[in-house]
């Protein structure tokens, strides 16, 4: 049976149902001001989710085969406690299919009352957490520096049912310190309902314009680009996800209408040509479109790579090289060195000098036969030695080793 | 060991692989294994940080590592990922802390992380004391809580702008930190740049006076960040904070009342080391705009290190690794390991290590101090700036 993945949208409005509904969306994720954390909705005083509660009803009666997410992804403090009473409420009470959390209390706390989507937005990228976390979530979100070739392992190795962001902002940092406010209005509290958006440049790296939004919830930085996979729509059909994630919260609806439209449209026909839907909306997107790391992830991999290194798996670093003087030279020995040991000089201005320690001597200057962990001592000057080189002996005895 | 030498409890290592910190000085297997024996015979505690966010290649990876780690038997593994968390329960008997960087603010999250069997959290840096005495009173787990240090300028673990600005996986090591930058601020419907600030550079976390609050919340244990820190930044904030601890403690057990002026005297010296400024970070109320400096210019400090007495030879000189240049007449100061305090160093003479007087020590060379005042192993030597 062909797999369709639900086409998934946030809401926060009966007018927007309508829209995404039209548009082609079949899942919506419903946004509060006080649970979503990057609602982007203008904060209002808190009604005990009042409002929610009506809207969750209104769609239902409206919509009644929608599937209904709320969105609660705020990071629980012990001082929300009527918030989380509230949504105990909605949860009893308000038809919606899935609860969507960030936060494992709050995934802990509800997955017995309520089908959840764990949508940790960074960590839980490998199949044993995500195996471990499907006792408690429906659904999970995979975070968005998995490459397609660990989400697939992942689906496979855990079969949960998983969901990705296909398109719209990458969020790159989530600060509960509201750096804007904190700056015009220096309180300690978030009481202030004011919501900021500002493009920030580093100035070490000009060129990026990100986007900042500061609200009581917090500050949040989103990258450059938007993340948008309608390059890669075969790739991500491959995977047979249940659900695709528009986000774009923040932006116009016309953006949103054409992202829905596009992927949708490749969703039902993969192999009509699709261009033209795809072409629309390059044209408004507001940002670049990237894939980000979905093709593949290469943080990391270039710089520390095999070889990047001087040292080898099998290498045990037993001294480093203190002070050099042409008589002597003081090592800090790591571990045990006798007379006779044979030792290699690592260092980046050494290309290959190997030595016999031949003798060894305290900081007094008296004869050693042995030099002990921890201890300073001092062995025969070899032209090539280096400032904080390093002496090593390669591991021939089947001593423990971390692998590479 | 520095800690250690200078009253800290327990402390927090990393190993070559799956720690936060890439570019510290993490310890291969042998070392770790000298450092756990050191610390059985003190009655101290090592615990290793395994608290990177895997991907399936360190799971693997990690699997086969796990074995040589337990037959060390440090005290506790420090993880944040739920995947980590469940190879180090399911496969070996190694006590399990969680990691700020799961960003547990909540006793709920106590609560899923005691089910796997976590031993401790510590507490997201977000967390105020009175919310920690509050989670303790609902969740029976050990809690720990950053009290000095530098901060995130987000949730840990909430952040991954190293990854997309610098390759570097913000979560498994690399972070470059982009948080400190300037950034050029300007409104979207108004291009032109507003300013130029350094809008998420936190301070530094400093909270002595807020050891009572520690006290009262039932707090296990207090964490000093800083595995990239020099050694005397290691020695300077664990002397201040055990001088804290112990004075509150026995003003508490004796019944008597903490004088804050007392208090606040265990504060000055950790100006003196390398800092951003302090602030108390989360620990009374959310952290706001004073927490943040915004016109950052450079680190504020009193001393530069210059390097650790490693023991006294036959003359009674004391043997002295270099990281700073110095001369024999500069203004020196020595962090005494007796009484963890600083005061003034005054030498007779310096001489190399071969014995030879001198009169300029430079980097990555080892001295002999002929001082006034006989310096002890361990002690720490500085340089007034």
């Amino acid at each position: 049976m062909k797999n369709i993945p639900e086409i998934t949208t946030y809401v926060a409005t009966l007018q927007d149902v309508a829209a995404v509904v039209a548009a082609g969306c079949n899942h919506v994720i419903v946004d509060d001001p006080a649970l979503s954390i990057r609602s982007w909705i203008t904060p209002r005083p808190y009604d005990h989710l009042a409002a929610l509660t009506t809207l969750l009803q209104e769609i239902k009666a409206a919509y009644p085969t929608l599937v209904v997410s709320v969105n609660a992804d705020t990071l629980c403090q012990m001082s929300h406690h009527t918030l989380i009473a509230d949504l105990e409420r909605l949860v009893a009470i308000a038809p919606f299919t899935y609860l969507r959390v960030q936060d494992v209390g709050l995934l802990y706390h509800f997955h017995s009352r309520c089908a959840c989507v764990f949508d940790a937005q960074m960590g839980n990228a490998n199949a044993l957490g995500m195996a471990g976390y499907a006792r408690f979530a429906t659904r999970q979100c995979v975070p968005l520096d998995l490459p397609v070739g660990s989400i697939r392992e992942n689906q496979e190795k855990t079969k949960a049912i998983l969901e990705v962001q296909v398109h719209g902002s990458i969020l790159l940092q989530y600060s509960y310190r509201r750096f804007m406010a904190g700056a015009s209005l220096n309180t300690g509290q978030s009481a202030d309902m004011e919501q900021i958006e500002r493009l920030a440049e580093d100035e070490s790296y000009p060129g990026r314009r990100f986007t900042f939004l500061d609200n009581p919830h917090g500050h949040f930085m989103f990258a450059y680009f938007d993340r948008s996979l309608l390059n890669d729509y075969q790739t991500l059909l491959d995977c047979r996800l249940a659900a695709w994630v528009i986000d774009t919260r923040g932006q116009s609806h016309a953006y949103r209408q054409a992202c829905i439209v596009a992927y949708r449209a490749i969703a039902e026909a993969p192999a009509a040509n699709h261009e033209a839907t795809i072409d629309r909306v390059k044209q408004i997107a507001p940002r670049p479109l990237k894939p980000g790391f979905f093709r593949v992830n290469q943080t990391d991999k270039r710089r520390f790579k095999k070889g990047a290194t001087l040292l080898d798996t099998n290498d045990q670093c037993v001294a480093t090289v203190i002070d050099l003087t042409k008589k002597r030279v003081t090592i800090a020995c790591k571990q045990l060195v006798n007379i006779g040991a044979q030792v290699k000089v690592v260092h980046p201005k050494v290309t290959h000098l190997e030595m016999t320690i031949s003798s060894l001597w305290d900081m007094d200057g008296e004869p050693l036969q042995q030099a002990l962990p921890q201890q300073w001592v001092q062995i025969p000057y070899k032209k090539g030695l280096q400032q904080q080189a390093l002496l090593i002996v390669s591991n021939t005895n089947n001593r423990v080793t971390e692998p590479s | 060991m520095v800690a250690f030498h200078y009253g800290a409890d327990a402390v927090y290592v990393g190993v070559s692989l799956f720690g936060l910190r890439k570019y510290a000085d993490n310890l291969s297997l042998d070392e770790l294994s000298q450092l756990v024996a050191f610390a059985n015979q003190e009655g101290k505690q090592v615990y290793v940080v395994l608290n990177a966010f895997a991907h399936n290649e360190d799971i693997r990876a990690l699997r086969s590592f796990l074995p040589s780690l337990e037959a060390i038997a440090p005290h506790a593994v420090i993880v944040s990922d739920y995947g980590v968390a469940r190879l180090i329960t399911d496969t070996t008997s190694l006590p399990l802390h969680v990691s700020t960087q799961a960003s547990v603010t909540h006793a709920m999250g106590c609560a899923f992380w005691k089910e796997l069997g976590a031993k401790r959290v510590i507490l997201a840096r977000e967390v105020s004391l009175e919310a920690c005495k509050a989670i303790q009173a609902e969740v029976d787990i050990e809690l720990e809580v950053f009290i000095h240090g530098a901060m995130c300028a987000s949730y840990s673990g909430k952040c991954v702008i190293s990854n997309y600005t610098a390759g570097r996986d913000s979560n498994r090591g690399g972070c470059v930190q982009s948080c400190r930058h300037r950034y050029r601020l300007s409104d979207p419907k108004n291009p032109h740049a507003q300013h130029s600030t350094h809008i998420m550079n936190a301070k530094d976390l400093q909270g002595i006076l807020q050891i009572p609050a520690v006290l009262d919340a039932g707090i296990a244990s207090l964490k000093i960040e800083g595995r990239m820190k020099s050694n005397i930044y290691v020695a300077n904030s664990v002397a201040a904070y055990r001088h804290a601890i112990d004075y509150c403690v026995q003003m508490r057990q004796s019944g008597q009342a903490i004088n804050t002026a007392t208090l606040r005297s265990f504060q000055a010296p950790l100006s003196d080391v390398s800092n951003r400024s302090f602030s108390a970070g989360g620990l009374q109320q959310r952290p706001a705009g004073d927490s943040i400096h915004y016109d950052f210019e450079g680190y504020h400090k009193t001393v530069h290190y210059i390097g650790r007495v490693h023991q006294l030879d036959r003359h009674g000189y004391a043997v002295c690794d270099v990281k700073q240049s110095f001369n024999a007449d500069d203004r020196l100061g020595v962090l005494c390991i007796h009484t963890k305090k600083l005061a003034p160093l005054h030498l007779h003479a310096l001489y190399t290590v071969a014995g030879d007087t001198c009169t300029r020590a430079h980097p990555n060379s080892v001295v002999k101090l002929d001082s006034h005042t006989p310096l002890a192993p361990q002690s720490l030597v500085v340089l007034y700036a």
